[in-house]
């Protein structure tokens, strides 16, 4: 709408060409180009296991600190690129999820006591119910003041989690949570977390790459790019909207339980606003609607602030300054589509 | 009663300082349709910069004036490398940008001012009042002056001059606008600097009401201008001035009928209630049917 005269021509020939036959072709089925993209990302996946495997054993305990924050952010970021990319809900809550995750992991098993794989199955579980409420609204908010309304309740989760001091510890948070343990395999050093977050991170991708490529996640691109011809194509909207919102959130709660774990500690500082903010510049910059491009992001926003630590005092400018430059030259993202960041209306 | 008007006058001062913020976002907000996060940090930069000059003793009159001029430079030049760049792209890319440039000020202005909080210097508003019941405070009328005044002057601007008409022409309609001759990069760039010279008095407003000035203050400022311009409707001005008092009188009450400490989340419940009943704002317009 905003399109200048001198972007016309090359704007609309993007728009025509794709956005008829996107949505055709996600409904039939998946292109050769998709099949041959997710042949490569998985070789890729296998070629570099071996290299994901090395670093405990070649890198200071810093660098695999760093590493083992990267695997956190990547459920994250495929969750969120999943309900703003996938299905071009614009969302900017997704900390509060993050946070319920590692909150599940504070009370269950630190007050409570439960052990590791309930505890992590509880924080997805319980997470995807909360995406579940706060996709309700969704169903007749939209663009940016859907926008807004996830930002609303990231600000009410952080009031109740900072009030209820009884169950949540106040703003001193929940210390001393156990050691991750499954089975007789326990999780105590930096590289056991390392491995912990790079099998989890691993999985989420699969999983989320699974998602997209069935019968369901073409649904869902189909109601983003054009609702009323999927909903004359007998997809039922709300339905579809919501689920993403599940899916999105359980794997953010994924994110939380090990966050809570890796630092031992969970408090309210770390899932404010600003958090949310974070994950979805990873999810714009690594490329809307790209699951490859969620790891780019999170390896780029965690990753170069770490890599310009030597430029101290003007590191936070840095950043800025990357973050422009790289959006200049890219504006539809690392890997993402020109087709998908221009669907997403206000 | 009273408890009540004295919340509602708590409240009102508050809301108008939200409601200056607010509509300084909006006008960018509206114009361009981009979601505008460096709004809180130009006017936070702003703010430091007219806080300095009072501390080097210049009169207030001419320290303002200097914080007004340093926001409108630096709305334009965040529009110049931030957003025109990305004009013809999507309406997602800019919000990157956007926090890149907010990120950039925050350190230039950590850098410069540090990172502590400082008290306002200036001591305004000792005096109280009587209105009605309740009890105002001489800065808390001063805020509601300049608001209503500010509100008047942007409303007789954007309604009655030539370049108010070419920038309702080019909200309503880019490339028509552009084609009838009307220079859209000029317009654009005074809607930014007027928009962040707003958003000055505002912070201003907002330090002197708090007694503080930080780096923080930027991006919380940000957060509810966001929301007030949403709740009154994208691209409505008046909207967005409603939105801002209601947001302010919404925490106001809700601090002294429901608990401190939960003021964010009632403002938000409120608003989120309001959408769902009104899904395009107060002000907006018609909704587009959904299916």
């Amino acid at each position: 709408m905003t399109q200048r005269l001198r972007g016309a021509g090359p704007a609309s020939a993007r728009n025509r060409g794709p956005a008829g036959k996107g949505l055709s072709a996600s409904i039939i089925g998946p292109s050769r180009a998709r099949f041959g993209w997710f042949a490569a990302v998985i070789s890729a996946c296998v070629a570099g296991t071996f290299g994901l495997l090395v670093p405990p054993i070649l890198c200071s305990q810093y660098e695999v600190h760093v590493l083992t924050l990267v695997c956190i952010y990547i459920p994250l970021v495929l969750g969120q690129n999943l309900i703003t990319g996938n299905s071009g809900q614009l969302s900017m809550g997704h900390a509060a999820f993050y946070g319920f995750g590692a909150y599940t992991v504070g009370i269950l098993g630190g007050v409570y006591g439960w052990p590791t794989p309930p505890v992590l199955l509880a924080a997805i579980v319980a997470t995807g119910l909360l995406g579940f409420l706060v996709g309700l609204p969704a169903i007749r908010i939209s663009g940016d003041y859907l926008f807004i309304v996830t930002i609303g309740l990231n600000l009410v989760f952080i009031d109740v989690v900072t009030q209820w001091n009884s169950m949540t510890g106040g703003t001193s948070g929940i210390p001393g949570l156990p050691i991750p343990s499954f089975g007789p395999i326990e999780v105590r050093t930096y590289s056991d977390f390392y491995y912990l977050a790079l099998v989890i991170a691993l999985l989420s991708l699969a999983v989320v790459i699974a998602i997209v490529r069935s019968r369901f996640g073409r649904m869902v691109e189909a109601v983003r790019d054009d609702s009323l011809a999927a909903a004359a194509c007998g997809i039922s909207l709300t339905p579809v909207r919501i689920a993403v919102f599940v899916v999105g959130a359980g794997l953010a709660g994924l994110s939380g339980a090990v966050l809570a774990y890796f630092i031992g500690f969970v408090g309210p500082t770390d899932f404010g606003v600003e958090q949310s903010l974070l994950i979805f510049e990873m999810a714009i910059l690594g490329g809307l609607g790209s699951a490859a491009g969620s790891v780019v992001g999170a390896v780029l926003l965690v990753g170069v602030p770490e890599i310009l630590r030597f430029l101290q005092p003007y590191r936070l400018g840095m950043v800025g300054l990357v973050m422009v430059v790289l959006m200049v030259y890219r504006p539809q993202g690392i890997l993402g589509k020109v087709k998908v960041t221009n669907l997403i209306r206000k | 009663m009273i408890e009540f008007l004295q919340q509602l006058a708590n409240g009102l001062a508050a809301g108008s300082i939200y409601a200056l913020i607010a509509v300084g976002y909006s006008m960018v907000y509206g114009v361009l349709e981009l979601i505008n996060f460096t709004h809180g940090d130009v006017y936070m930069f702003a703010t430091f910069t007219a806080v300095s000059l009072l501390w080097f003793g210049v009169a207030w009159p001419l320290a303002v004036l200097g914080g007004l001029l340093t926001s409108a430079v630096l709305g334009l030049a965040v529009e110049r490398f931030a957003y025109r760049p990305l004009r013809n792209a999507n309406r997602i890319a800019p919000t990157i940008t956007a926090v890149g440039a907010a990120l950039i000020l925050e350190n230039a202005a950590q850098l410069i001012w540090g990172p502590q909080t400082e008290p306002f210097p200036m001591s305004i508003g000792r005096r109280l009042f009587r209105i009605g019941g309740a009890i105002f405070s001489e800065l808390q009328i001063v805020i509601l002056i300049t608001a209503a005044i500010m509100a008047t002057i942007l409303f007789v601007i954007v309604q009655y001059t030539s370049w108010g008409r070419a920038m309702r022409a080019i909200r309503d309609d880019l490339p028509t606008a552009e084609l009838l001759g009307i220079p859209v990069n000029r317009t654009v760039a005074a809607v930014y600097a007027i928009g962040s010279a707003m958003g000055m008095i505002g912070g201003l407003l907002f330090s002197a009401y708090y007694n503080a000035v930080y780096v923080g203050m930027g991006f919380t400022g940000t957060m509810n201008a966001f929301a007030a311009a949403v709740l009154g409707g994208i691209g409505s001005l008046r909207g967005a001035f409603a939105g801002g008092l209601i947001l302010g009188v919404t925490q106001a009450l809700a601090v002294g009928y429901i608990a401190s400490g939960y003021e964010n989340s009632v403002a938000f419940l409120a608003m989120i209630g309001i959408l769902l009943v009104r899904p395009s704002g107060l002000f907006g317009g018609p909704t587009v049917s959904r299916v």
